[in-house]
């Protein structure tokens, strides 16, 4: 990777706190509007959920119980088209977008009972944007090609409104575009300070300091301490995720499925994200690995005979309420904090609509609602 | 002494059949080491890059060195020990789920 030596100081328009998608893809969005912008990150041995995600653009289930959620994330599913064939274009890196849609598989007649009323309660909150179809066992059959369906898939739906990425082949490209277009990225610079005087901010990390007129803290995990250098109090709790990649095998089945089983180009099937709290532990564990392998043959049987090539565990970062944050402080404006839940699904819209609110003051009606104001009432660890 | 490489050394008879050739082997060692001793040349094609590879980390790791083991796609040549009557064959194309599915 293209990365640029270690500066000692340096004076930009924007310095962001945090090199994952969140960072990169604000950073990139403000250097395609002629801003200078370097992006601190941390180390290798740091948590970084952009490192170790599952790279689906979920639309169709997110926002059930706070529709504003799921508009921020259909926006997002809209733009991301255009967005992969920008970065594709911009890095040379293709990040592997396809947006054709996901198949939801049904486990029993309870649970296609129970997927049909979810998707006519979800329509009725969400009106005529929220598309999912149910479907009987033949029909999703034939949509994945006959790849031999487990005896108790019932039936199940289909959602043209999510897709997907290759995580790693998408964090590259970001990476190298927002590069291209004139961006620094510190890598091993761990900020521990953020102090301002009249005109900027001014931010530390033993490697050196650099100042701009605005910060962004965009750490992840890394958030909490950093945010109260700026006066703002929240909390990002490690959410683990456990994933599993097979051998690579022809190509099987061209929709993901489920939101936890999908085949890359490139041949190999991943299986996973599971969800559990396990503190700071980023370990993986036989008894999640072997209930992520067995849903997966419930629903395939054939994966039966596929190897397993690799597992491993990541932590996201997660708000207290799984939503995302987008704040500026309001006792030391210009400083900003963001974090999400879904950084893949978010990042088209991360790009287009955060260099604004930054530049601007002004957030989008599509942020409005995600600001720390919701957490008014509850007390802050 | 049990030493591993005492054994590794100790020429055998055994033999393989690599791509209808037969390659000579050491007992002990591993598909990739008899291939790469015999020079048997590239040992599969990259579906990825379409390019030729052959044995490289010889540690399981980088995936390089994928051949057909008696019929069983996906193999790592390195992390295979030589056994009698092994057939190998250059690993040139993705293995398909449903053939797969029969092999169990
Ligand atoms: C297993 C798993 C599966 C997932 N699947 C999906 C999915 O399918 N779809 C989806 O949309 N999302 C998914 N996510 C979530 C998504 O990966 C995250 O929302 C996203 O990566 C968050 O990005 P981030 O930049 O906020 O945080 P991170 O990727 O955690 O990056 C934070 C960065 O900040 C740096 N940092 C921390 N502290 C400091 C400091 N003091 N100074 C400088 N730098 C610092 C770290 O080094 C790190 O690089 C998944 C996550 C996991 C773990
Ligand atoms: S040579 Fe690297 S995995 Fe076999």
């Amino acid at each position: 990777m293209n990365m640029s030596r270690p500066k000692s100081s340096g004076t930009f328009d924007v310095v962001i706190v945090g090199g994952g998608i969140v960072g990169l893809c604000i950073g990139y969005g403000l250097v395609k509007c002629q801003l200078r912008v370097a992006v601190l990150d941390g180390n290798d041995a740091d948590f970084s959920a952009s490192r170790g995600n599952f790279g689906m653009i979920s639309v169709s289930n997110k926002g059930f119980s706070n529709i504003p959620y799921f508009r921020l994330s259909l926006t997002s599913g809209r733009l991301w088209p255009l967005f992969a064939e920008e970065l594709r274009e911009c890095s040379g890196i293709d990040p592997r977008f396809q947006g054709r849609g996901k198949v939801y598989l049904s486990v029993g007649d309870r649970e296609l009972d129970e997927q049909r009323r979810h998707i006519e309660e979800f329509s009725q909150r969400a009106g005529a944007e929220y598309r999912n179809e149910i479907l009987d066992r033949d029909e999703v059959d034939a949509l994945l090609g006959h790849v031999g369906l487990g005896e108790a898939v019932s039936g199940g739906s289909f959602s043209p409104l999510d897709g997907a990425v290759d995580p790693l082949k998408f964090y590259s490209s970001l990476l190298r575009a927002y590069q291209a277009r004139g961006g620094h990225y510190l890598f091993g610079h761990i900020v521990d300070r953020i102090v301002r005087d009249t005109t900027a901010f001014f931010v530390r990390t033993p490697a050196g300091q650099f100042s701009a007129p605005r910060v962004v803290i965009a750490a992840g995990l890394g958030i909490p301490p950093l945010a109260k250098e700026v006066g703002l109090q929240l909390k990002v709790r490690p959410e683990r995720g456990q994933i599993i990649v097979t051998e690579r095998i022809d190509q099987v089945f061209k929709y993901p499925i489920s939101g936890f089983l999908r085949q890359n180009v490139e041949g190999t099937v991943m299986i996973g994200s599971s969800s559990e709290y396990a503190g700071r532990d980023d370990r993986t564990t036989v008894e999640v690995l072997k209930e992520l392998a067995k849903s997966a043959v419930e629903r395939l049987p054939s994966l039966r005979s596929v190897q397993i090539n690799r597992c491993w565990a990541c932590l996201r970062p997660r708000t207290q309420d799984g939503y995302p944050i987008y704040q500026e402080s309001s006792e030391q404006p210009g400083a900003f904090v963001v974090s999400c839940h879904s950084g893949i699904t978010l990042a088209a819209l991360h790009t287009r609509l955060l260099p604004q609110w930054i530049m601007e003051g002004a957030r989008d009606r599509l942020l409005e609602p995600f600001g720390l104001e919701r957490f008014r009432d509850e007390q802050p660890a | 002494m049990n030493n591993p490489h005492e054994t590794t050394n100790r020429l055998s008879s055994m033999s393989l059949n690599f791509e209808g050739c037969v390659i000579a082997a050491r007992e002990g060692e591993t598909v990739a080491t008899a291939l790469l001793a015999a020079k048997a040349g590239y040992t599969g094609t990259s579906q990825v890059s379409g390019r030729r590879r052959s044995p490289y980390c010889l540690t399981g790791i980088c995936f390089e060195c994928l051949v057909e083991v008696n019929g069983h796609a996906n193999q790592r040549a390195c992390m295979v020990r030589v056994r009698k009557n092994m057939t190998i064959r250059r690993q040139n194309r993705l293995p398909s789920l449903h053939l797969k599915g029969r092999e169990t």
